[in-house]
């Protein structure tokens, strides 16, 4: 398997599961030594599911972060708009479903087909395509919401 | 807003992973991956898959042979078989030596398992095929004809040892590097001498059954020995 090729897909999954750069980065190396040992065949789905496992396991293991605490961001800010930015999306995917989320995920970060999508959530093109929709107007609805400025 | 801006914002949100942390990461994967150890037998396994179907039809038709049904005296049968032991070891040493036999002897010394452990697995597989092929031939002689195993084994291995020893020698020397199909010359030298020297009578009418045994477990060390010796000096003997 090219790891090059899923490191960075599987790295901004766990990110937007964990709001956390350094934990990001450790989940994406353990979840890649968790496939190695493995060696599943089908290699999108597997490093997805343990990924999640891996986030899951660490939402028991330590508290949620809170949205109020932008140290909790972990992420290196240069210019305060930008971190507004980052704030106000992290509130708008807050108010996703965790599985519209995941969704919006693997298709507008990661952009994995629509094929992909629905082998992993097992459901139809046009479920996803739906939830996708709408999960794009609550995200741009937030989003717009914002002061010009911050735009 | 449009997708593509909400595309892009959230791709920026996530960032990059550290490239250093991820570099390191895939370095140490790859170099753990490429060392893993694969152990002889799974080696010689390998290579068992790789000999060539000639090999095997021999092998087929030494024991269709054996086990086929003989109204003469069955000492013929043995005899015939243990002719032919000589081209049958010369063609599983030129076996063995295929890489040289293809030009590919130097390519395969540059892999990420050694030349050495390569070769060895090679003729051992070979070897081994042979072998069991001579000793199934046995059994199967003594369910058609009678024949006492130990003594079919030892008239058909003799030939066969004398060969292959003779042909690891030949082997080593500039000549039978240069000579792919050298072996069957000393296959041939082996069928003729056994002719010469024994004519019709086999080796038991001029020894003793334990001098015979004897004999073979001898030419097996032997045998050993100079799988050992080539294997361990195959590498040094390619390169000067």
């Amino acid at each position: 398997m090219d790891i090059e090729k899923y490191y960075d897909r599987i790295y901004r999954y766990i990110f937007f599961k964990v709001n956390n750069k350094a934990l990001a980065e450790d989940l994406t190396q353990e979840t890649f030594l968790r496939f190695l040992k493995t060696e599943a065949k089908e290699p999108d789905r597997f490093l997805y599911t343990v990924a999640r496992n891996l986030c899951i396991d660490e939402y028991r293991r330590i508290k949620p972060v809170s949205t109020d605490d932008e140290e909790a961001l972990n992420v290196s800010c240069e210019f305060e708009d930008d971190l507004v930015t980052k704030v106000s999306l992290r509130d708008a995917l807050e108010k996703l479903d965790p599985e519209d989320k995941e969704m919006v995920i693997l298709r507008f970060v990661n952009e994995e087909p629509m094929s992909e999508l629905c082998r992993i959530f097992d459901m139809s093109r046009f479920a996803i395509l739906r939830r996708l929709n709408r999960s794009k107007s609550i995200l741009k609805e937030t989003l717009e919401r914002r002061p010009a400025n911050e735009r | 807003m449009r997708d593509k801006d909400l595309k892009r914002e959230l791709q920026e949100y996530a960032g990059d992973p550290d490239f250093v942390k991820k570099d390191e990461f895939i370095r140490s994967i790859k170099k753990n991956s490429a060392g893993k150890p694969v152990n002889l037998f799974t080696m010689i396994l390998v290579h068992a898959r790789y000999i060539r179907a000639y090999i095997w039809l021999l092998s087929l038709c030494i024991l269709a042979f054996a086990i086929s049904v003989n109204d003469g005296i069955f000492i013929d049968k043995i005899k015939a078989l243990s002719d032919f032991m000589p081209f049958f070891a010369g063609l599983g040493i030129i076996e063995a030596f295929r890489a040289r036999v293809n030009k590919m002897n130097e390519l395969e010394k540059v892999t990420v398992f050694s030349g050495k452990g390569v070769f060895f697995a090679k003729a051992t597989a070979v070897c081994f095929v042979q072998f069991i092929t001579i000793i199934l031939a046995s059994v199967l002689l003594r369910l058609s004809l009678g024949a006492g195993i130990l003594y079919s084994s030892m008239q058909i291995l003799i030939p066969f040892l004398i060969t292959n020893i003779l042909c690891f020698i030949v082997e080593r020397t500039s000549f039978g590097r240069e000579n792919e199909w050298s072996c069957l010359g000393v296959a041939a030298a082996v069928f003729l001498v056994k002719r010469i020297t024994l004519g019709g009578l086999d080796m038991f009418f001029y020894l003793d059954m334990w001098v015979v045994f004897v004999i073979t477990i001898v030419l097996l060390a032997i045998q050993i020995y100079e799988i050992v010796k080539t294997v361990k000096l195959e590498e040094k003997l390619s390169w000067n």
